[in-house]
């Protein structure tokens, strides 16, 4: 042991946060100590109370201090139209568009085989079911332009059609403000095939 | 040389800080290499989906103190299909796990990175039975690694008729015949057609194993045993045999004993 225990144990505990090791846990266990102790404790209390009042949206799996989430309760929200998301916070960057007044579902990740990951370990039959008891007329699927996003886009579609519903893809092509010549084969190829008239 | 340039496969990769991916990849030259690709999470990254699964990409490296650095990544094949199909997405997934723990990081094996860079390419074309195709995949991996299953013979007798019932011997790493078999010694019971069309699979390439069709219950069992035997000599888990057995049709459905 190097450092009083208390140290200890705080670089301990950070080193157990995603995508932070031993050295980034250090610089932060030691910026934490340096800061006034109101700091600290702010930063302690947001945790704790975070992690208590949070919890799953009983129909979308948003995250949520309710037992229905903000957009699950809004009556003015097309209940018809499902945004189907991997992430909660894939919800936020959806919403800052201002373009979608409907309902989202949150999948909680994406199929991934090589991961151990399949149908069974995402919120699928949450999704079928919600679709059979809200009269769903329409499904977007929302999920990330990756391998993992698509494969799983196409699990869901494949599902969903036979049950009479329509499944749609977020579109993909060229970025704004990116340049032609820098575009790779994939997503120009998207680009083409999804082109449009003008 | 700081930099260098190789040919390679994308198998995964990991997230890395706020917009960075360190990416898993089979090399042709430098087998398994981990490299990161500065950016890539960006929406306007160069790289675009040039690093994303299944990609054969010819990649320009710059040597780093820990990790190399992956400066340029061009297209040979996107290995489009499997994005499009959900079952070939699921068998490829497999092929590229199988591939990755068979070797140690930096480790190259002869013909490793041809064998997959061939069964992606005939997974992307019509293939009549994908339990087949996966099962003749890892059995051909485990040849390439060293551990090639004895089939032909009774690997304790030497006898090449197993009339009386085989057993595959995963420590003994092939068949015993039904004389030599102790009761207790807990080999998995496989019947004559079975043991042929598994022979038959370990002598036929990729695309001749594309065409092959069985019954789909043999074609499942046959696939449980390639699964326990690649298990057995890789020491690893393969997490996406669970997720396979989890999407095979509910007819056939059964758990690995």
């Amino acid at each position: 042991m190097y450092y009083t225990p208390p140290i200890e144990r705080l670089i301990a505990e950070l080193a157990r946060l995603p995508g932070i090791g031993p050295k980034s846990a250090q610089r932060l266990a030691f910026h934490i100590i340096k800061v006034p102790l109101q700091e600290a404790e702010d930063l302690a209390q947001a945790i704790v109370e975070a992690r208590r009042k949070v919890q799953f949206c009983r129909r979308c799996f948003n995250l949520s201090e309710m037992e229905l989430c903000e957009y699950c309760s809004d009556s003015r929200r097309d209940s018809s139209l499902v945004c189907v998301v991997e992430e909660a916070k894939d919800i936020v960057a959806i919403e800052r568009t201002g373009e979608f007044r409907g309902l989202y579902h949150v999948l909680g990740g994406a199929i991934s085989p090589i991961d151990g990951v399949g149908p069974e370990q995402l919120r699928v039959n949450e999704l079928v079911s919600r679709i059979k008891e809200d009269k769903v007329e329409e499904v977007i699927l929302a999920t990330n332009p990756s391998v993992e996003g698509e494969a799983t886009a196409l699990y869901i579609a494949n599902l969903i059609r036979s049950m009479g519903v329509k499944a749609t893809r977020l579109a993909s092509g060229l970025p704004v403000g990116g340049d032609l010549e820098y575009a790779d084969e994939v997503t120009l190829g998207r680009a083409l095939q999804g082109r449009r008239e003008i | 040389m700081r930099s260098y340039k190789d040919q390679a496969i994308i198998i995964r990769s990991h997230k890395l800080g706020e917009s960075d991916r360190i990416i898993t990849m089979l090399t042709s030259e430098h087998g398994l290499k981990r490299g990161v690709a500065k950016g890539v999470r960006k929406t306007t990254s160069k790289f675009g989906g040039r690093l994303e699964p299944f990609v054969h990409a010819s990649i320009l490296f710059h040597r780093g103190r820990n990790l190399d650095i992956i400066t340029q990544a061009e297209v040979i094949n996107p290995h489009q299909a499997l994005r499009e199909d959900f079952r070939k997405y699921l068998y490829g997934e497999a092929l590229l796990e199988i591939t990755m723990k068979s070797l140690q990081q930096d480790q190259q094996i002869p013909r490793l990175f041809e064998a997959l860079s061939i069964s992606l390419e005939c997974l992307e074309q019509e293939v009549k039975s994908y339990e087949l195709f996966l099962s003749a995949y890892e059995l051909k991996v485990c040849g390439l690694i060293g551990y090639r299953p004895h089939l032909d013979q009774c690997i304790r007798c030497g006898k090449s008729e197993l009339t009386k019932g085989a057993f595959l011997h995963l420590e003994g790493g092939g068949v015993i015949c039904g004389h030599c078999q102790p009761s207790s010694s807990g080999g998995i019971a496989i019947d004559e057609q079975i043991l042929r069309l598994t022979r038959l699979l370990l002598l036929s390439s990729m695309e001749e194993v594309a065409s092959l069709e069985t019954p789909p219950a043999r074609a499942r069992d046959i696939l449980l045993l390639s699964f326990a035997y690649s298990e057995f000599y890789l020491e690893k888990p393969i997490q996406s045999h669970k997720v396979i057995l989890g999407q095979l049709p509910p007819s056939i459905r059964k758990t690995p004993e």
